[in-house]
C-alpha cells in the first residue's frame, strides 16, 4: 500500500484512471485496454473452442464454453418470447465480457498499478466497470437496440403511438410521452448505474482493507473476497437478464 | 474519478459492439451447431438405447414366458408322473394282494393237504395200530373149533354165492389146465369131513369137479382160503384183517 498522501490520497489513486487527452478526446487508456484485453480473451477463448470442438466428450475449456452458452440459451429461451438471433450472442457477450471486467476486481488491488507504476504509468485503474464510461457504453448500447427492435417489430408509427398513447390514451399525450421518456432513460441509467455503483464500492472496500495493517488484511479481505465472487457474477447476470427482458419487451407489439 | 468522457464511452460501444459482431458472425453458430451435433447424437443414442431397451424388454418378457411355459410343462409332466406312479402303485399292490392271496390261497390247500394227510396218516396209524391189535387179539382167540366155524360159514357162502360171482368163478375154473390146480389153505387142520364138504361144495359152485390140495397156513389165524386159478376165495381173519385195513389206508 502506498502511504503517500495518506489514505485519501492512497484511495483516490486508485480511482483514478490513466487518461490522456482533454475534453472531448479524453481516452481512460486503462479501462480501453482492459476491456478491449478481455473482450479479446473473451473471443480467444471462444475461438479456440468453436475451431476445437467436438459432438464427442468435450474438453475442459469446450465444456465451460457450452455451460455458458447454455445456461445464457437457457435464459434468453425462458424470457426473451420474440425471434432475434442476435439476441443470445448479445447476452452471451455481455455475460462474459462484464463478469470478466468484475473478475478483474478479484486481483490484489496493488498489484497491476504497481507494475503499472514500473512502466512509467502513474495511475491505472483496472476493472473496467468502475468507470462510467464502460458500463454506460454497454447500457447505452442496449438502450439503442431497445430503440431499434422496437421501431423494427413496431414499425415508427407503433413505437411513437406507444411512446405517445400509453399509459393513459391519446388524450393524455405529452405526459405520456414524459413517462415513456422517463421509463426509457430510467434503463439505461438503471442498468449502467448499478453495475458501475456495486462494483465502484466494492472496489472501494477492498481499497479500504488494503488500508488496514497487513495483519488484519487477510481477516477481511477474504470474506470480502468471496462475498465479492457473489457479486461480481451476480451483477453480470443482473445486466445480462435486465437486456434480455427489455429486449424482450421491445419486441413485443400491443 | 467518474468522469464521463465521450471518446472513451463511444470506442467502449464499438469494442462492445464488436465483440458481438465477432461472436454473432464468426463463433456462436459452430458452438451452438456442435451443441445441436451433440444433443442429435444423444437423441439418437437415446432412441438407439430405448429400442435395446424394449428389445430387451421384449427377449425378457418372450423368457419369462418361456419359463412360465416350461414350469407348467413341468407341473404337468411331474403330475402326469405322479399319476402313473400312483396308478403303477395301485397295480403293484393290487398284483401283490392278488399274489398274496394266490399265495394263501395255496398255502391254505397246502395246510389242508397236509392237515388230511396228516389225518389219514393218522387213520392209517390208527388203522394200523387197530389191526395188529384185532390181529393179536384174535390170534389169541383163534382155535380150530374158530376155523371149522368159518369153514361153515364159507360153505354157506358158497351154496348162496350172487351169480356174477359164480360166474367168475366157474370161468376161473375153466381155465385150470389140471384140476389139482386148486389149491386150499387153511390155519387149522380141517377133519376128513371138512375137507369132503369143502371139496364138494366148491366143485358145485365151480360146475365142475375139483381136485383139492389142502394145506397148513398159521398166517391166516382162523378160516381157509380157496386159490381156484385166478380167483380167490378168502374166508380167514388174516385177509379180513387186511381187507380192513386196506379199507382204512384208503378211507
Amino acid at each position: 500500500m502506498s502511504t503517500e498522501g495518506g489514505a485519501t490520497g492512497y484511495i483516490v489513486h486508485h480511482l483514478t484512471p490513466l487518461s490522456v487527452g482533454e475534453g472531448f478526446w479524453t481516452l481512460h487508456l486503462d479501462t480501453l485496454f482492459f476491456s478491449a484485453f478481455l473482450g479479446g480473451l473473451f473471443i480467444l477463448f471462444f475461438k479456440t473452442v468453436a475451431e476445437r470442438a467436438t459432438s464427442g466428450v468435450p474438453g475442459l475449456a469446450q465444456n465451460i464454453a457450452e455451460t455458458l452458452v447454455e445456461f445464457v440459451d437457457t435464459q434468453v429461451k425462458d424470457s426473451f418470447h420474440g425471434r432475434s438471433p442476435l439476441i443470445a450472442p448479445l447476452s452471451l457477450t455481455i455475460f462474459c465480457w462484464v463478469f470478466m471486467w468484475n473478475a478483474m476486481d478479484m486481483l490484489p488491488v496493488d498489484l497491476l498499478p504497481m507494475i503499472g507504476s514500473l512502466m512509467g504509468m502513474e495511475y491505472m485503474r483496472v476493472v473496467p466497470s468502475t468507470d462510467l464510461n464502460g458500463t454506460f457504453a454497454l447500457s447505452i448500447s442496449v438502450f439503442f437496440l431497445i430503440f431499434f427492435y422496437s421501431i423494427k417489430v413496431k414499425g415508427l408509427l407503433g413505437f411513437a403511438k406507444e411512446m405517445t398513447c400509453t399509459p393513459f390514451g391519446p388524450k393524455m399525450m405529452p405526459f405520456n410521452l414524459l413517462l415513456k421518456t422517463v421509463e426509457e432513460l430510467a434503463k439505461p441509467i438503471s442498468l449502467g448505474l448499478r453495475l458501475f455503483g456495486n462494483l465502484y464500492a466494492g472496489e472501494l472496500v477492498f481499497i479500504l482493507i488494503a488500508l488496514l495493517p497487513p495483519v488484519v488484511q487477510p481477516l477481511l479481505g477474504f470474506p470480502w473476497a468471496v462475498f465479492h465472487i457473489l457479486v461480481i457474477t451476480l451483477q453480470a447476470f443482473i445486466f445480462m437478464v435486465l437486456t434480455i427482458v427489455y429486449l424482450s419487451l421491445a419486441h413485443e407489439d400491443h | 474519478m467518474m468522469q464521463f468522457d465521450w471518446t472513451t464511452f463511444i470506442l467502449e460501444i464499438l469494442n462492445f459492439l464488436v465483440l458481438v459482431w465477432i461472436l454473432q458472425r464468426f463463433l456462436y453458430r459452430p458452438i451452438l451447431a456442435m451443441l445441436d451435433a451433440r444433443q442429435q447424437r444423444i437423441q439418437d443414442e437415446t432412441e438407439l438405447a430405448a429400442q435395446l431397451r424394449d428389445e430387451a424388454e421384449a427377449l425378457r418378457q418372450q423368457y419369462e414366458q418361456r419359463l412360465a411355459d416350461w414350469n407348467q410343462q413341468q407341473e404337468t409332466s411331474r403330475r402326469q408322473l405322479d399319476e402313473e406312479l400312483a396308478q403303477l402303485r395301485n397295480t403293484a399292490t393290487e398284483n401283490l394282494k392278488q399274489t398274496l392271496a394266490d399265495e394263501e390261497a395255496k398255502l391254505r390247500v397246502r395246510n389242508q393237504t397236509l392237515i388230511t394227510a396228516r389225518e389219514a396218516a393218522l387213520i392209517r396209524e390208527a388203522a394200523g395200530a387197530a389191526y395188529g391189535q384185532a390181529a393179536a387179539m384174535l390170534q389169541r382167540l383163534a382155535s380150530p373149533q374158530l376155523t371149522q366155524q368159518i369153514v361153515e360159514v364159507f360153505l354157506q357162502d358158497l351154496q348162496h354165492m350172487p351169480d356174477s360171482e359164480q360166474t367168475a368163478l366157474r370161468k376161473a375154473a375153466a381155465m385150470l389146465i389140471g384140476a389139482s390146480a386148486v389149491e386150499v389153505l387153511s390155519a387149522h387142520p380141517l377133519s376128513e369131513t371138512d375137507q369132503a364138504r369143502v371139496t364138494e361144495t366148491l366143485s358145485t359152485a365151480a360146475g365142475q369137479a375139483l381136485q383139492l390140495t389142502i394145506k397148513e397156513d398159521s398166517t391166516l389165524i382162523a378160516g381157509l382160503r380157496a386159490v381156484v386159478g385166478e380167483c380167490q376165495l378168502h374166508a380167514n381173519l388174516a385177509d379180513e384183517l387186511a381187507f380192513f385195513r386196506r379199507q382204512a389206508n384208503h378211507g
